[in-house]
């Protein structure tokens, strides 16, 4: 009797530490389950108009979700700091002013890459201070389950790793989300992932063979990245060099179109500005761009960042310098958005190697 | 949740034309509600965003001393290019505005205690300079500060800010007031010429002495190499800087000097920090 | 046109020209590849040969050309000082305004609904605006504070502005480059409204922009016998 609660108690501990938490679901059920994510959710996943271009969208029904995809074209961070949003509204002549109303309904994304997994808990560090904190952007945060999805194909763009992240990295996910082939492995991350993915039916238990599987892709996918670039003593060199020439090099290709900008994950500048008809108006935020000569425009008709020049250098500097200075984390997540969509070909990487060449 | 983007409303009060230019102006703003009186605290040196619905908003130096804090002044230049100064300008006294603050991180006033305070000025940027010195004044604060010198710089007499203060301030003992214009004018008693050749000849003694210097950038450059020549060390050397500011509480990324952002980790600062700073000051 | 705009002196500039067959536009390999990840791409003798993962093709350069290099009149460059290379033969372009003439055909309510939904797709970057060689003002009319002209958000009407009225700004000078629709981080077809006004002042005007120096564009000059016929 003695040993067979013995037994009992160590199949238990073991099925617990081999991951007994995980589950799985094959490919051709997948769509069912995102029906039931989305009959009670708002659910958000990767999908496709022309088959191409994805986006993360809202969807009502699973089959619209493309869940083979490189990444998205536009970052995620839509998702929580959308391009136009109202803080609050007024009328009466200007009296009177009336908070935006919160948004209470629970959300899910799934399929969020890990690089935009790893961006939102970047933005936070922005967003979620403790003196002032962004009633907006933290509230969707923590209105938002997340399943991350793992890379198995990394693009030729891509440079995560070069940033100590990964394309298995699990940081900032609610679930990890690997794609088997023929199914989905699901582990859940934190409590709330685990407690959703006991709501989920149609889950079997994860096999020994799928996780071991997994374990495989995740070893074999890091050689896939094939940029590389060394970032250990950038923010140091970058302290020095604020006179030197190579500024004038770096910004001469630069349209400051800002497209590096809007399509960056863990670029976070906005601009305020009212909107009216008649007695009736709103103030709203707005992304706004570093790169825009008007940024830091003043009243007087003083620009302290007057050309390309000074507004690449701040582009560089706070992404690799200003921001490791502040958080000890570098502004970037080696999604390679900047340099795919760069209409004169610029490429981050290769600035980042021109600096660290410098004497 | 407490939103740092919802405007307090309050009430202009006074409207006071402060120069001859007659491009600035000095509005008194109330507290519509009683409740926002007490939770505005603030500091001297601290700014406040101040937005007028369907218009804008735009950051402005608290003019007035924390130790009257019920109505709170700001001096306001029009810029012809400025929608919302222009605004400003136009309004009358009735009108509600909206104001989120108090924002930055003020003067380091714990530090000032036991000091000599040689404030430095120019122009109309004696907005938060007006503050400290008034709190310094105040008989619950002057025992703990050394002596105060208010060094005032304008182009000529009409643009002097500040009149009535300069006024009660020269009667006073515990401040030396000096003022100081371009060029002489008939019937003018102060000093003549420009800040720093002034300030040189004045030749304050830098021995445990802060220099408060907010003006112009050209007076600011020429003022601190007269301070430096002096010996004045950039730390005891402290600068209010200004902005281009929307967010004010340091989300919107916009006025960051090096990795500090002038909205919270300033606007006040010494001239170290900023020698410290990327290079871009 | 930036000369005949008075933005540069001749004299001061010296110009030296290539003969330019076209450039090949990136987005249509991607959506002939259904999305594949090219890792490696070379041009040889008019053919494109890609390579990636797990694939290897040879595509037809003319097939992949950018479309206002399709509708290209002036391969060899209009004015120069100097011209690197050898002049190309000029080639009549095949379908120049065919896009254009499709959508002319369709209802005022279809073009509206075409329009509405590839604006929507617009973030208000203003890449296409910093891309075009010919938008140079220093404040351009969507950063004015005085007046606000319109917003700036992603409301749709606001976007439609924007839009509308940057391509009445190129009217008579856009010369169809491209660069707006290639910096376009959203796939926008801008040209099908700078084309269409292209189409409008060559049939109207008679004028095309950038081909001669000395040239006014139609709307910045005025002669007694311009058709008149289209005002109300």
């Amino acid at each position: 009797m003695k040993t067979h609660l013995w037994l009992l108690f160590l199949k238990m501990t073991l099925k617990i530490l081999l991951g007994d938490l995980m589950k799985t679901i094959k490919k051709d059920k997948i769509a069912k389950l995102l029906d039931f994510l989305a009959d009670k959710y708002e659910l958000f996943a990767p999908t496709s108009k022309d088959g191409l271009v994805v986006s993360f969208e809202r969807i009502k029904e699973g089959k619209q979700a493309k869940l083979r995809f490189y990444n998205s074209n536009e970052a995620p961070k839509k998702l929580f700091f959308p391009q136009s949003e109202t803080l609050f509204s007024y009328s009466k002549g200007g009296r009177e002013t009336v908070p935006e109303p919160k948004t209470e309904q629970q959300r899910i994304i799934f399929g969020l890459k890990p690089c935009d997994t790893k961006s939102l808990s970047l933005s936070d560090k922005v967003f979620d201070t403790t003196d002032f904190k962004d009633p907006y952007h933290t509230q969707k945060r923590g209105n938002t389950i997340i399943f991350t999805l793992a890379c198995n194909r990394p693009q030729s763009s891509c440079f995560c790793t070069a940033l100590g992240l990964g394309p298995f990295l699990k940081e900032g996910a609610d679930v990890f989300v690997v794609d088997l082939d023929d199914k989905y492995l699901f582990e859940p991350i934190t409590q709330r992932g685990e407690d959703l993915l006991k709501e989920i039916p149609g889950l079997e238990e994860a096999a020994e063979k799928d996780i071991s599987y997994a374990k495989e892709l995740a070893g074999g996918v890091e050689d896939k990245i094939t940029t590389k670039i060394q970032l250990d003593s950038l923010k140091e060199k970058l302290d020095k060099i604020f006179d030197e020439s190579v500024w004038d090099e770096i910004h001469q290709k630069c349209l400051g179109c800002g497209v590096c900008t809007y399509l960056c994950p863990t670029c976070h500048c906005f601009e305020i500005v009212d909107e009216q008809v008649n007695d009736k108006g709103k103030r709203i935020r707005i992304w706004d761009s570093c790169m825009y000569p008007a940024f830091t425009l003043e009243a007087s008709g003083h620009n302290p960042k007057p050309t390309g020049k000074e507004r690449m250098h701040q582009r560089i500097m706070h992404k690799f310098n200003y921001f490791v200075e502040n958080y000890d984390e570098i502004a970037c997540v080696g999604c390679g958005r900047c340099l795919r969509n760069c209409p004169a070909c610029m490429d981050i990487t290769k600035v980042i190697e021109q600096i660290n060449n410098l004497k | 949740m407490n939103n740092p983007y919802l405007p307090i409303p309050v009430r202009l009060n006074k409207v006071t034309l402060e120069n001859e230019a007659k491009d600035l102006k000095t509005f008194d703003l109330a507290f519509v509600n009683p409740q926002d009186v007490k939770a505005f605290k603030f500091v001297v040196g601290q700014f406040a965003m101040i937005s007028i619905n369907g218009i804008g908003e735009a950051p402005f130096g608290i003019a007035s001393s924390p130790m009257n804090g019920a109505v709170l002044q700001f001096t306001v230049k029009r810029y012809p290019r400025g929608v919302l100064t222009t605004a400003l300008h136009n309004l009358s006294a009735g009108q509600v505005l909206g104001l989120r603050g108090p924002f930055g991180n003020g003067y380091p006033v714990k530090e000032l205690e036991s000091k000599n305070i040689l404030i430095v000025g120019g122009g109309f940027a004696l907005t938060t300079l007006r503050s400290l010195a008034n709190y310094v004044l105040h008989k619950k604060n002057r025992a703990k500060f050394g002596k105060l010198t208010m060094f005032v710089a304008a182009r000529n007499p009409g643009e002097m800010l500040y009149k009535e203060d300069l006024k009660e301030w020269s009667k006073r003992s515990d401040i030396e007031v000096i003022q100081t214009i371009d060029n002489p004018v008939e019937g003018w008693k102060g000093k003549v010429g420009y800040a720093a050749p002034v300030l040189k000849e004045l030749a304050p003694c830098p021995e445990n002495t802060y220099a408060v210097v907010c003006g112009p950038a050209i007076m600011i450059k020429t003022c601190l190499f007269v301070l430096f020549e002096l010996g004045f060390p950039p730390e005891r050397i402290v600068t209010s800087m200004e902005m281009k500011m929307k967010c004010g509480i340091g989300k919107c990324g916009r006025c960051n000097i090096g990795s500090k952002y002038v909205c919270i980790d300033g606007p006040v600062f010494t001239h170290k920090q900023l020698q410290e700073l990327s290079g871009e000051y | 046109m930036l000369i005949n705009e008075k933005q540069l002196e001749k004299e001061n500039i010296i110009i030296i020209g290539m003969p330019c067959a076209g450039i090949i536009d990136r987005k249509k390999i991607y959506a002939y590849l259904g999305g594949a990840d090219v890792k490696q791409a070379n041009i040889e003798n008019g053919i494109i040969n890609v390579k990636g993962d797990g694939f290897e093709e040879k595509l037809n350069v003319h097939d992949f050309l950018h479309d206002s290099c399709l509708a290209c009149r002036y391969r060899n460059p209009v004015l120069c000082d100097i011209l690197v290379g050898d002049e190309i033969p000029e080639v009549e372009p095949k379908d120049e305004y065919g896009k254009i003439e499709q959508l002319e055909e369709k209802s005022s309510k279809e073009r509206w609904q075409y329009f509405s939904k590839e604006l929507s797709k617009c973030v208000r970057c203003y890449a296409c605006r910093q891309a075009c060689p010919l938008c140079y003002c220093k404040i351009c009319f969507v950063d004015q504070s005085f007046p606000t002209w319109f917003g700036k958000s992603t409301n749709i009407s606001d976007t439609f502005s924007f839009h509308l009225v940057r391509a009445l700004h190129m009217t008579g000078r856009c010369v169809d480059c491209g660069a707006c629709v290639r910096a376009c981080p959203n796939n926008i077809d801008l040209r099908m409204l700078t084309k269409k006004i292209e189409k409008d002042i060559k049939e109207l005007f008679d004028s095309e922009a950038g081909i001669s120096i000395g040239e006014n564009t139609p709307l910045a000059s005025f002669s007694e016998d311009d058709p008149q016929d289209f005002i109300g």
